[in-house]
């Protein structure tokens, strides 16, 4: 199993695709990165005078105003405005910038990962590869394992190298062009618990694209079903039954990337008038980051248990 | 022992919309360990499925199937490390080098990377094993296909099609590497459409028509059901001899320097009758049936 293993997550990041994929995050990372730093900063601003036409128009009516015995004559009429100079805080804050940072390359990497194994099963099923494969290791089981956790282990990987890149990034701009007051060893260990279960969403998310595009037999189908489920399917459900909202998987994926969030309850009001009426905002109900966590992963049991029947007994032709 | 055992196996596939189709009709099927077997039929006859069932990649309706010894698909992990197999196009990554595809399978067997140059070496792809997949022709890639099926260094080497899309020099290649491996004792499965070549190659054949085997045996025994009970003669004298065979009740064809006889049930009938009259024969050649026109009178027959 563990040869299997191996050469599965040989293969995944020998693909060119993963590569490009990696350079190309890298890279981009890089320019987001530099950009950050360079704009990163403490201005002084002065407000600007108003134009010369409204301080014309301004005179002209308080002249008029006073020739009508409105204002008294000793009032000035030239605009007052404040000149006072004041800061503008562009730097980057470390406190909370590190955690943003953090929930970015998470979902940065979340995506890669839902193209890369989708990619991965349907190549395989494309070039018929995977037929040859089984000339070596018969036991279907093991292969879908092995792919399986290849995947993961791979976007783990590439996750941990995007964390620390981007987290040392993040740091270092903060100390030098930024601040980094407040930044504690407790919001290290808090931002390290976000990684961590940002890893399991990583993992959620490789292995649910795993299962759509091998059950398919191609990639097009793990990517057509997210478009599908994303842009159309939760968006109906949320305005048609909010009550199934804390079924959808981007509230679950929030809750775990959040620790918590509030969703509409099973039963929310309906009609108009209906959420003042009822103290709406009392009744949410509150998506926990572990029932993120089980509700995904019962999903995922079902598409994988799927995958499972129909690898280990259809047809390989 | 037998390294392969089919019996009673029936498949049909089932398509939507379309009617089904039957592979495989009741097929029993036997090769014995040692040598190069054939296995001959026309297109669509059911070979590619037959070799799919033995590998454990297509699942029979109904009937058994053993390779060396274990029943597939169970028992297939106890022998699959000794069993290479090539089924018709080989199945490579296009944009992997020939080298890191051979790598990633000997990675998953657990094979020394040695094997993998050695393999490369033994189909003449050495100078072109870190090229991409895709750059290959037909004839390199099917090389390719044979070198994965030999890393294994297999007691049973299944081959479909081997010859596919290798021009002649190539298919005398790998013609002499299947002779010199079934000297070897590496026992040979072939599955071709090139009669000569298995004529050629095999020790035994098994023929198969619309998912049924029509014919099998040695390769002599498979020709013998045709015979064409023709014998070529030369004498000194053509036009003597052929009179003194009609006179023994032959029937006879004279030539310019040879006659043929029709219907000989031994060809020693012959040259007794003319040795009778002391005539003594220069040449005498049973005219055999080669594999092709045995292989067409069956299955035209068989269809």
């Amino acid at each position: 199993m563990i040869a299997l293993l191996r050469a599965e997550v040989h293969r995944f990041t020998s693909r060119r695709l993963m590569r490009v994929l990696a350079v190309a995050t890298l890279a981009i990372l890089a320019l987001i990165l530099l950009r950050v730093a360079s704009i990163s900063e403490v201005r002084t601003e002065r407000p600007p005078a108003p134009p010369q036409f409204i301080v014309d128009e301004h005179r002209q009516a308080c002249e008029q105003a006073k020739a009508r015995g409105e204002i008294p004559p000793s009032e000035p009429c030239d605009i007052e405005y404040n000149q006072a100079a004041y800061e503008v805080d562009q730097r980057v804050h470390a406190r909370t910038a590190l955690r943003e940072a953090t929930t970015a390359a998470t979902v940065v990497v979340a995506l890669l990962a839902f193209v890369a194994a989708a990619s991965y099963v349907g190549a395989e099923w494309h070039h018929g590869t995977m037929q040859a494969l089984l000339f070596w290791e018969p036991r279907r089981g093991r292969v879908l394992f092995a792919k399986a956790a290849a995947a993961v282990l791979v976007s783990l990987a590439f996750m941990l190298v995007l964390q620390v890149v981007t987290y040392a990034g993040t740091y270092l701009i903060a100390a030098t062009r930024g601040t980094t007051t407040g930044v504690t060893s407790g919001l290290h260990i808090s931002n390290l618990l976000l990684v961590l279960r940002g890893g399991v969403f990583v993992s959620i998310v490789a292995l649910l694209s795993y299962a759509i595009a091998g059950l398919a037999r191609i990639t097009g189908a793990a990517l057509g079903a997210a478009f599908f489920y994303f842009a159309i399917f939760e968006n109906v459900i949320a305005g048609v039954r909010p009550g199934w909202e804390r079924w959808l998987i981007t509230r679950n994926v929030a809750a775990i990337l959040a620790q918590k969030i509030q969703v509409q309850p099973a039963h929310p009001p309906r009609g108009p008038g209906a959420f003042e009426d009822q103290f709406l905002e009392f009744r949410m109900y509150t998506l926990t980051s572990t029932r993120g966590v089980i509700t995904l992963g019962v999903y995922l049991t079902i598409l994988l248990g799927a995958y499972y029947l129909v690898f280990t007994r259809r047809d390989v032709t | 022992m037998r390294v392969i055992e089919v019996s009673g196996v029936h498949k049909t596939y089932t398509r939507l919309r379309k009617p089904p189709q039957r592979a495989i009709d009741n097929l029993d099927l036997v090769v014995e360990e040692g040598g190069v077997h054939g296995f001959l039929g026309p297109n669509g006859s059911g070979k590619t499925t037959t070799i799919r069932m033995i590998l454990g990649l297509v699942e029979p309706d109904a009937g058994e199937v053993r390779l060396l010894g274990e029943p597939v698909p169970q028992g297939l992990p106890d022998v699959i490390s000794e069993v290479g197999a090539l089924v018709e196009t080989p199945l490579f990554f296009p944009n992997f080098s020939g080298r890191l595809n051979l790598e990633l399978l000997a990675q998953v067997a657990g094979l020394p990377r040695d094997r993998v140059d050695e393999s490369l070496d033994r189909v003449g792809l050495t100078d072109r094993a870190d090229d991409r997949v895709k750059a290959y022709s037909l004839g390199m890639k099917q090389r390719l296909g044979i070198a994965a099926a030999l890393m294994k260094r297999p007691r049973l080497l299944i081959l479909d099609e081997p010859s596919n899309g290798l021009d002649p020099a190539g298919i005398r290649e790998v013609r002499e590497l299947i002779r010199a491996l079934g000297s070897r004792g590496v026992t040979v499965f072939l599955s071709s459409h090139l009669l000569g070549e298995v004529e050629q190659v095999c020790d035994t054949v098994d023929i198969l028509v619309r998912g049924r085997r029509i014919a099998s045996g040695s390769v002599q025994e498979v020709l013998a059901t045709k015979a064409t009970g023709q014998v070529r003669v030369r004498t000194a004298d053509i036009a003597l001899a052929a009179r003194t065979l009609e006179a023994a009740g032959m029937t006879v064809a004279p030539f310019d320097d040879h006659l043929l006889v029709y219907d000989v049930a031994d060809p020693a009938t012959v040259t007794k009758a003319l040795a009778q009259k002391r005539q003594y024969v220069t040449e005498l050649v049973p005219i055999t049936a080669n594999l092709e026109s045995v292989f067409l009178e069956l299955t035209e027959g068989a269809a």
